[in-house]
């Protein structure tokens, strides 16, 4: 693109931030005319991170990213180093003078490997898909708008493989079709491909890029529990055969806080390292084997099409496949004239796209009042109501970003203890991105399950990671109304305040 | 029509986009549907088009394959870490470049001549391939280079 091309964008640009920011800056009248406006202007070019749309944060200049909620993963952090600084500072000498020196450097070997991979796994990119630019929205939404007639368009596709018919879901928050085995985190707002599950303890989602890291971390974790375990547990009783049991606690009593920490982390650790070294074995992700998406119980011909038949295969593809790179390039540099993604309002537009910009904040709006209503009516209708509930669309309200939240169905809840229904509305809501009044419950209904879901994901008695990290992965197939009238900003505060005390009521259930 | 991709970003203004979905049928490899789409009919022969995509779906392949090479390099990151990646490419970036090299040669041979764009999958997200028709408008045209061929992937 030529220098001046560039330069009439940039300034598009800017006429574009000034106007969306409301009436206090009056918009130069002729826009090709370079015109700043104070305060508004920023000339250094942006690293696509800073935009990026998921709940993730971004450390580093965007070179490290995790999820929101990172309090668990410094608590693992906190742990490990914890009980490994103990081990190399009070047993260590004990056992490298009375037994060998290989002992310590045994363990410090494997404690750099657990460390570098839980880096790894919690810093790097699970396999995040990026959203789709508008014009792909619009060319699916087409696709599926002009496939049914009467009946309500499917949002789903089917694809045959290896003979298995999977079904392709439509994500509404990332408006793709979702790739097979991918899934959406509803914790971090984004698709992740092959998406196993979302684990505090790391700080991230485990997807298709950082499996393999994930995997090595909780396995070399295992052997290093195990291996500081027996360990401490040596050096106590040589200590208490040279100066008795008590003298030997007394001495070190560091050995009893190691000793108490290892005993439940291996339950734990090893117990996970176990299932997922089988979930490895057979090729499945954590989110499949909980649906048991493959399991014969559901079918006599149901058999899994991504696994190699092979146990050896499957293991050598999940851990030493190749590494595919990450798809939403956070540290690129922005540059004008770029599509921006479908969530995004601000700047970046050229001529074609500049009406649809800005015809996104006002169904932003919309949306998140669409939105509302529907919460609204889902709240007069009995929560567990299994029928899906079709709502017409507002009067008087744009709908042409598909108004997804026109419509609700309550999904199967897939875990009856996470009152599946209810979650399915928060999630539907949530998903037309409305950050207004929902936001805010979104965030209380998860503070509830994020703090049950904080205990170790893998259990003492089942070795399975906690179900309800997965609670929000469904989406619902919703019925969708025809499109409506123009926005009228007049009705919009009444609906405001209606859906307010629907919210309340809602959320006193 | 015209004569070389500069021209097309300078003369032309977009007119629609066409976007070539993915191939689930064997599993989540990447591989795109080879069905000619109906807008490019009266634009391209069926058989460069096809050509192109069988091309591209060869490139994906190679990059996915699993088999000695790449468990040769799997080990080998793994004993190191995962550190060797600092100095050395993994093989899925090294064919990524080629694609990127092969897009850039077929939109200056085949497609910018007959007013067509591919956009590197890449910058889709791997989810479609986005080929951008552009009308000639004349001396009025502002064109809008919604897609960069030479695809850069920082990293």
């Amino acid at each position: 693109m030529s220098q001046i091309q560039h330069a009439a964008l940039d300034q598009q640009v800017q006429y574009n931030q000034i106007c969306t920011r409301g009436g206090s800056c009056s918009p130069p009248a002729d826009c090709s005319e370079p015109a700043p406006c104070p305060g508004h202007r920023s000339r250094s070019p942006r690293r696509k991170w800073q935009v990026f749309p998921g709940r993730n944060r971004f450390y580093c200049d965007g070179r490290i990213m995790m999820a929101r909620q990172t309090g668990v993963f410094y608590l693992t952090l906190v742990l490990i180093l914890l009980t490994c600084g103990l081990f190399f500072t009070f047993d260590c000498p004990f056992l490298a003078s009375n037994l060998t020196p290989a002992i310590p450097a045994v363990g410090g070997v494997l404690f750099i490997f657990v460390m570098g991979m839980l880096f790894r796994a919690s810093f790097s990119d699970p396999g995040i898909l990026p959203r789709a630019t508008p014009d792909e929205a619009a060319d699916l939404e087409r696709q599926i708008d002009s496939a049914g007639c009467s009946r309500p368009p499917p949002r789903t596709r089917e694809v045959l493989i290896n003979g298995q018919t999977v079904k392709l879901k439509y994500c509404f928050t990332c408006k793709i079709f979702r790739p097979p085995r991918a899934s959406h985190c509803s914790l971090c707002d984004n698709c992740v491909e092959r998406f196993d599950h979302h684990c505090p303890w790391v700080g991230n989602c485990v997807g298709r890029r950082n499996y393999r890291f994930f995997y090595l971390f909780i396995l070399s974790l295992s052997l290093l529990t195990v291996f500081i375990f027996a360990f401490v547990i040596t050096h106590v009783i040589l200590r208490s055969n040279q100066t008795g049991f008590l003298s030997a606690l007394k001495d070190s009593p560091a050995s009893v806080l190691e000793v108490v920490v290892c005993f439940f982390s291996v339950w734990s650790i090893v117990g996970l390292s176990g299932f997922h070294t089988y979930l490895i074995s057979s090729n499945q992700t954590t989110n499949e084997d909980i649906k048991g998406s493959w399991s014969t119980k559901r079918g006599k011909d149901n058999y899994n099409p991504y696994s190699y038949g092979n146990i050896l295969t499957n293991c050598c593809a999940a851990l030493c496949g190749p590494l595919p790179p990450s798809l939403i390039d956070r540290r690129g540099l922005i540059q004008s004239g770029m599509p921006q993604t479908v969530s995004q309002s601000n700047g970046t537009s050229n001529s074609s796209y500049a009406s649809t910009q800005l015809h996104s904040n006002t169904c932003d709006q919309d949306q998140c009042i669409q939105s509302t209503k529907f919460v609204l009516q889902a709240a007069a209708t009995p929560l567990l109501h299994s029928d899906p509930v079709v709502l017409a669309p507002l009067p008087g309200k744009t709908a042409t970003l598909g108004g997804p939240c026109a419509y609700l169905a309550p999904a199967q809840p897939s875990l009856p203890s996470c009152g599946g229904d209810v979650l399915t509305l928060r999630d539907a809501a949530v998903d037309s991105r409305c950050h207004h009044h929902l936001h805010l419950h979104h965030h209380h209904h998860h503070h509830h399950f994020v703090s049950p879901e904080e205990t170790p994901c893998a259990t003492p008695q089942g070795a399975l990671p906690c179900p309800a990290h997965l609670h929000l992965h469904h989406q619902p197939h919703p019925a969708i109304p025809s499109p409506a009238a123009l926005y009228d900003p007049a009705s919009q505060d009444t609906l405001h305040e209606d859906s307010v005390r629907g919210l309340v009521k809602l959320s006193s259930v | 029509m015209f004569h070389n991709l500069q021209e097309l970003r300078h003369s032309a203004s977009l007119a629609n986009k066409v976007f070539i979905q993915r191939d689930y049928s064997e599993g989540t490899t990447c591989k795109f549907q080879t069905k000619f789409p109906s807008e490019l009919e009266s634009r391209i022969e069926r058989t460069l088009f096809e050509d192109t995509v069988k091309t591209l779906n060869n490139y994906y392949a190679e990059a996915e394959k699993i088999g000695g090479q790449s468990y040769l390099e799997g080990c080998l990151a793994c004993a190191t870490a995962y550190l060797i990646f600092l100095c050395m490419e993994t093989r899925y970036e090294k064919v990524l470049k080629k694609i990127a090299k092969y897009i850039q040669e077929q939109n200056e041979k085949i497609y910018a001549p007959r007013g067509l764009l591919i956009t590197d999958p890449i910058e889709r997200g791997m989810r479609v391939i986005e080929i951008s028709i552009y009308e000639d408008r004349g001396s009025s045209g502002s064109s809008s280079g919604s897609s960069s061929v030479s695809g850069s992937t920082a990293r």
